[in-house]
């Protein structure tokens, strides 16, 4: 009989109770969405050699001792939830760009389409009337109104180009502060990981960092040595062991994203907001200047074919040169309306030659004024339900993505209680133990003598 | 498969998401009567809809101007159908005039009452609509007053044009110079012949009572064509009217169709999606509850 009994249950006891504690951090972390669940590593203690040429007394055990404290990650899910959070970033940026300006036609069914209607109607109206004022005036304030549609267009795509730059500036923000915390956490882990710690919180803060990180750029994320992990984009490196480089942006239109000085393309959210601004804004933009110079080229070629009431010939009734300045003639009466064709005052029917004309004349690409807006209403439309369905799908697989990592990796609290009245019981057994070597001893120390 | 706390909350939130995103949509849908409120909604089907919307915005102003012409060539009809009973009588005081045996007031009577009915005609092609000259073209007016009371043309041969279809623009005016027989020739028009009829009677000379009398059956037949020209573009106008009134129905049906709401339908996908969302939220009440700290005492 030794004394070897009492320090085998205390090692049961110890081992039972970190077990306990792991389970009670697990649960309390139940709802953290970036924490991992932790698992205590216990293996049978060291055995003490027994007495050489002795039978029976082998390699004898000396209880259970606790081996680490580990995180249960799985490296796969984190990869392919970064993979799912790059895509989203960028389908969720696009989808927010081109929602943002999908009115630029004003409300549908009240819009420039609709101006452009009236604006036809007046035409009609003064050809049937010629020498009313009121008709004359109303084809000067339906033009302008149709004029300042595409104005207001070409302004919205301006504001919208400004809030996704800020929008950018934002992000790169956000994203020079990530990078610097990552370094930061990359030298606090290797120091740890060289004392031979388990960092677990601190490797859980370092990838929430890095999963962020990912839905903003989508940026390669290369494990090192010591526990390092080193973030690069398109061979550019962002950190670099426990270095991290600072991102810049230019903060106006065009909008670009730039480290050390040199553009990188980026992924993610921010590389989905540099693509809409600098590809899907400007192509809208070009269509509607084409539409407002369309416009202005047709109605004018009409109308300086006739005569106004005050006998002027040969006046531009648009005048600008991009849907952003397009304009009703500031010099145009109300007189000045050519409506007539001979020159005769009651002669409407150069006002009737501008309305065909517009109707008629193919003047953008292939097609006439009123086809070609309402085909841009119909493709910017389509962009915007394509970039919102493509990032509704992409965030359905985001969010599969996460259940499926938040499945591996998080607290079940079920398995939890498991555990406590696993460990619980260990604990019991383990007092159990010390209280039987007391009775022995007690026996032998207490009973014998006597 | 491994279920953790966190991966069950996430998966029923963004079932409970998603199920009131379709009773947000649908709900939408009823409260506006439109399936399509954007766009993006439905691109083809809202483009569609624009174009419907476009020709019908044409098809109504068509039809307005299809009303102005109606206008113009009823009030035409009228005053020519006047002319062409006034003519009527013309004719027989003419041939009155041809008779050599008739008395010097019986004469000088013939003589006034051409002359009163050539003013009637007078007035007659000066009739205006809204202000207009009817047969005056862009003049303000057709015939006017020469020296001694003569009638001299004013007007010119402006064409007074409206679009009545996508296709069809007609002139709704006949010219003065045709109509009052100005484009024969000097002195053969309608008012010199009344007027040198009128000196026949007075003067007793039937040769020139008899000559008038011949050119102004001619001048008869010119206001007859008139007529015809106004009915035949009048006919026009009325079928070009109907096609565009049902166009108008046709096209504000297809509208219809692409862009407002089944009603029923509509309503039926709510109370689906509605039922969808409750149990869903149901679901969620049930299987969140237990956890085996429950079963723990």
């Amino acid at each position: 009989m030794s004394f070897s009994t009492l320090t085998i249950g205390a090692t049961g006891l110890y081992a039972a109770q970190r077990a306990v504690e792991v389970a009670a951090h697990n649960v309390s972390n139940a709802n953290n969405e970036v924490f991992t669940r932790q698992r205590v590593t216990i293996q049978s203690a060291l055995p003490t050699p027994g007495t050489p040429g002795l039978r029976g007394d082998g390699d004898r055990g000396t209880g259970v001792s606790v081996l680490d404290i580990s995180r249960l990650r799985d490296r796969l899910a984190d990869v392919s939830y970064r993979t799912e959070a790059s895509i989203s970033g960028a389908a969720d940026a696009r989808a927010d760009t081109l929602s943002r300006a999908e009115s630029l036609l004003g409300t549908f069914g009240d819009g420039a389409p609709e101006a452009l209607s009236s604006f036809l109607a007046t035409w009609n109206q003064v050809a049937m009337t010629p020498t009313d004022a009121s008709a004359r005036s109303s084809v000067l304030a339906a033009g302008q109104r149709l004029a300042e549609g595409l104005n207001a267009a070409a302004q919205q795509l301006t504001t919208v180009g400004h809030e996704v730059a800020l929008r950018v500036t934002d992000d790169v923000n956000e994203l020079n502060g990530l990078l610097a915390s990552v370094a930061k956490l990359n030298y606090e882990i290797t120091k740890a990981s060289t004392s031979d710690r388990s960092p677990n919180d601190l490797l859980d803060q370092r990838d929430a960092a890095l999963d962020r990180i990912s839905a903003l750029t989508g940026a390669l994320l290369t494990p090192a040595a010591n526990g390092v992990v080193n973030v690069s984009i398109g061979g550019v490196p962002l950190v670099d062991g426990i270095t991290a480089s600072t991102v810049a942006t230019s903060g106006t239109e065009p909008v670009t994203v730039s480290v050390g000085g040199a553009p990188v393309t980026f992924g993610g959210e921010i590389g989905g907001y540099v693509a809409a601004v600098g590809v899907d804004l400007p192509a809208y933009r070009t269509q509607l200047d084409a539409l407002a110079v369309g416009l202005r080229d047709v109605v004018n070629a009409a109308h300086r074919l006739g005569t106004g009431l005050d006998g002027s010939t040969g006046v531009d009734f648009f005048t600008g040169t991009s849907a952003a300045d397009i304009s009703v003639n500031p010099g145009l009466t109300t007189d000045g309306v050519a409506a007539s064709e001979t020159g005769a005052q009651a002669d409407g029917n150069n006002a009737l030659a501008v309305a065909s004309a517009l109707r008629l004349t193919v003047a953008i690409g292939t097609q006439t004024v009123g086809d070609a807006l309402r085909s841009f209403g119909g493709r910017v439309g389509q962009a915007t339900a394509d970039a919102v369905r493509n990032a509704k799908t992409a965030g359905a697989s985001l969010n599969a993505a996460a259940a499926a990592r938040s499945s591996l990796n998080g607290v079940s609290v079920d398995e939890e209680m498991v555990d406590l009245v696993k460990f619980q019981h260990s604990y019991e057994a383990a007092a159990r133990v010390i209280s039987v070597a007391d009775g022995m001893l007690d026996k032998l120390i207490n009973e014998m003598v006597r | 498969m491994r279920v953790s706390t966190l991966s069950n909350y996430l998966t029923t939130t963004h079932g409970l998401g998603s199920a009131l995103e379709r009773v947000q949509q649908t709900r939408e849908q009823v409260a506006s009567g439109k399936t399509l409120t954007r766009w993006s909604d439905d691109p083809a089907a809202a483009s569609a809809a624009e174009r419907y919307r476009a020709e019908e915005a044409d098809h109504t102003t068509y039809q307005r101007s299809a009303g102005d012409a109606q206008a113009w060539l009823g009030t035409a009809d009228g005053a020519l159908q006047s002319m062409s009973s006034i003519m009527v009588r013309v004719k027989e005081l003419a041939v009155s005039a041809t008779n050599g045996s008739l008395t010097t007031a019986s004469r000088e009577a013939i003589a006034q009452e051409v002359e009163e009915l050539r003013d009637q005609l007078r007035d007659l092609g000066n009739t205006t609509h809204l202000g207009r000259s009817l047969f005056g073209g862009f003049a303000p007016t057709a015939l006017g007053a020469g020296p001694g009371g003569v009638v001299t043309l004013t007007g010119d041969t402006g064409e007074v044009k409206r679009q009545v279809s996508p296709t069809i623009t007609v002139t709704v005016n006949v010219h003065a110079n045709e109509v009052f027989g100005f484009a024969a020739g000097a002195g053969q028009d309608l008012f010199s012949q009344l007027d040198q009829l009128a000196t026949a009677a007075r003067t007793g000379n039937t040769a020139a009572a008899g000559a008038a009398q011949s050119t102004l059956q001619a001048r008869h037949g010119d206001i007859l064509k008139g007529l015809a020209q106004v009915g035949a573009v009048s006919n026009r106008v009325t079928t070009a009217q109907a096609a565009g009134s049902s166009a108008l129905q046709d096209l504000a049906e297809r509208r219809s169709e692409v862009e407002d709401v089944d009603l029923a339908d509509a309503v039926l996908r709510m109370s689906s999606a509605q039922a969808g969302y409750q149990a869903a939220l149901g679901a969620a009440a049930r299987a969140n509850l237990p956890s085996l700290a429950e079963f723990l005492r």
